[in-house]
């Protein structure tokens, strides 16, 4: 039987099956309004900045002038067969790995400590992520002066120890410069593992350990074998997150020893800099940026996967 | 048998103790050292053997900063005007934003806030020559505007991600008891939403005015004179001018420090677990 009613439902029915313009916009204008301002400023400032870092590389670019002839792959030939953006990343997997390795030994066992600690212990956690937070320029103003060659309190405190005989000029000599940097940047990076870490720590029940205990664990199996795979999840996005931080990190090296001395300490993003700022080399420090963005990319792709993955087992 | 067994885990635990202390002292030495030298007269720096303890309290490298010559304050300000400016800008874009993601369903909205996240991985330095043209033909190159947009772009996708976070743990039922109730959309977000939001607004905006503050790369790229630098250009120049005035140059840090650490340490919770939602929650 036929209603009125009936029948105004199966019109709009109809209306909803095919694709009305109108009825869209009414109903999704104001989310997608909201949204519009931050969805400007991402393709102005960082897609179409991207893109077109991918057409300089391909031209000869000069602040000068005016033309800007394609060159196909000259600024690729240039860089790639140029020694220095073979020691520039070899340095930068050298500076990443290591500076990452010793935050997450000094995070990790903070973390496990603090974790048996309660109310003190979230206090010295706030504390101690100090050094995270801090501008890295300032970070590299300390670090300078305690690694000072003479009047340097490292220095005084390794020959006081017996570690080393004389004073060393940490950075100003091309085999001390990257340990020294290293250690300023574990000591500004290790907090973030620890919180990561510690925050990690607490989502496991202590029945776990106590039912392994009674099992007759030991204090480094039960690490071993329960904190360390119970961890996976935050360990593999905290360590994505700092490899590629790190990796990109400018403020520190730039303030401790501009990439210098002899390039020891030059890194992706100093060589990028001083590419297209100091030797106004546009071309080859966008073709460098393509190289960067690429590698980062494939970092990028493959952790957004396995986050999919790994998100969709939990 | 249980005796033994205690005594080995009291060793454990003061070595661990032990451990902690000296990871403590390892973090927070440097800001000592910052401090006391800044209080040093200039010469006592390079005094041999370093001194823990100024023999003499000076103040002078902090007047010196403010002295009329200095263009101190001036960076001081610089760095102020762009960090403000940054943070309040990008919480606004950010609020409406994560306001949309969290309480509106519509086509887009996974992949879009999901390449927002995304950006916080981006290699800025990947950026910085498009970025350079592009700011020298608008006119913005050397200027504190090209400062600010620049750090937006960056911070507004991590403003997002935390005000997502607040505003989803406002329950749904509020907006649809204020909806039946008569209030549109736009009154829902002013009158209800925001008000509730306050502290996580506050929180946010202190959040990218820290990050802003601290801002080297862009600011080293995008400015170039004296009257534009902000405080990390400025330190970063200090060398330079001053020959090795380690005095000043640690006054000039602890001033640049100091509003990040006791914004920081006022703001910890929020803090900390703004940088853990990302890396636990997901």
């Amino acid at each position: 039987m036929i209603t009125p009613d009936s029948r105004t439902q199966a019109g709009s029915r109809a209306e909803t099956a095919g694709f009305s313009l109108k009825r869209w916009w009414q109903r999704y204008r104001l989310p997608y309004f909201l949204l519009l301002p931050a969805v400007v400023i991402f393709v102005a400032i960082i897609l179409y900045p991207a893109l077109s870092t991918v057409w300089i590389s391909f031209h000869k670019v000069q602040l000068t002038s005016v033309e800007e002839p394609f060159v196909g792959l000259k600024n690729y030939q240039i860089i790639l067969s140029s020694s220095l953006l073979q020691k520039v990343i070899t340095n930068s997997f050298v500076w990443t790995l290591s500076s990452i390795f010793f935050q997450f030994v000094i995070g990790f066992s903070t973390a496990l400590i603090l974790d048996r600690m309660s109310g003190v212990g979230n206090f010295l956690r706030g504390i101690l992520l100090l050094p995270w937070v801090m501008p890295g320029i300032v970070i590299a103003f300390i670090w300078r002066l305690i690694l000072s060659p003479d009047w340097g309190i490292a220095n005084l405190f390794l020959m006081q120890i017996g570690a080393i005989h004389e004073s060393v000029a940490w950075l100003a000599r091309p085999s001390t410069a990257m340990t020294a940097v290293i250690v300023a940047n574990v000591w500004k990076g290790f907090p973030f593992w620890m919180v990561t870490i510690s925050a990690g720590l607490k989502g496991i029940s202590s029945e776990i350990y106590d039912a392994a205990a009674v099992d007759g664990a030991s204090g480094w199996r039960m690490i071993r074998y329960i904190t360390l795979p119970l961890l996976r999840f935050p360990l593999f996005v905290t360590s994505t997150l700092a490899f590629i931080w790190t990796f990109n990190y400018f403020d520190l090296i730039f303030g401790m020893t501009r990439g210098g001395p002899l390039d020891a300490t030059r890194t992706v993003p100093l060589y990028i800099y001083d590419t297209a700022f100091t030797s106004f080399r546009m071309g080859e420090a966008s073709a460098g940026s393509v190289l960067l963005l690429i590698m980062m990319s494939v970092i990028i792709f493959i952790y957004a996967r396995s986050m999919r993955v790994q998100g969709g087992q939990s | 048998m249980q005796h033994a067994g205690s005594r080995s885990f009291s060793l454990v635990r003061l070595t661990s103790y032990a451990y902690l202390a000296l990871i403590g002292v390892f973090a927070i030495f440097p800001f000592y050292w910052m401090l006391i030298n800044s209080l040093k007269a200039p010469n006592e720096v390079f005094a041999i053997p370093p001194t823990y303890f100024p023999s003499e309290v000076s103040f002078d490298s902090y007047t010196n900063l403010f002295a009329s010559n200095s263009m101190f304050p001036r960076n001081m300000l610089n760095s102020f005007i762009v960090a403000t400016s940054t943070a309040v800008l990008a919480t606004l874009i950010a609020t409406m934003a994560g306001y949309s993601f969290s309480k509106f369903r519509f086509p887009g909205n996974r992949p879009i806030s999901y390449s927002l996240f995304l950006t916080q991985m981006f290699p800025v330095a990947a950026i910085l020559v498009p970025l350079f043209i592009i700011f020298q033909r608008l006119g913005l190159y050397n200027t504190l505007g090209a400062l600010i947009l620049a750090g937006m772009a960056f911070s507004v996708p991590v403003a997002i991600w935390l005000m997502i976070g607040f505003f989803d743990a406002i329950p749904s039922e509020l907006i649809d008891a204020a909806l039946i109730d008569g209030a549109s959309q736009i009154g829902v977000l002013f009158r209800i939403i925001l008000p509730i939001s306050v502290n996580g607004i506050v929180a946010t905006t202190m959040y990218i005015f820290i990050s802003a503050w601290s801002e080297l790369l862009f600011a080293v790229t995008f400015t170039s004179s004296r009257e534009l630098a902000t405080l990390p250009v400025a330190l970063s120049n200090f060398t330079g001018q001053y020959g090795t005035d380690w005095t000043g140059m640690m006054a000039a840090s602890v001033l640049t420090a100091l509003p990040v650490a006791i914004i920081f340490l006022s703001l910890q919770r929020f803090f900390v677990e703004g940088i853990t939602s990302g890396a636990v929650k997901n």
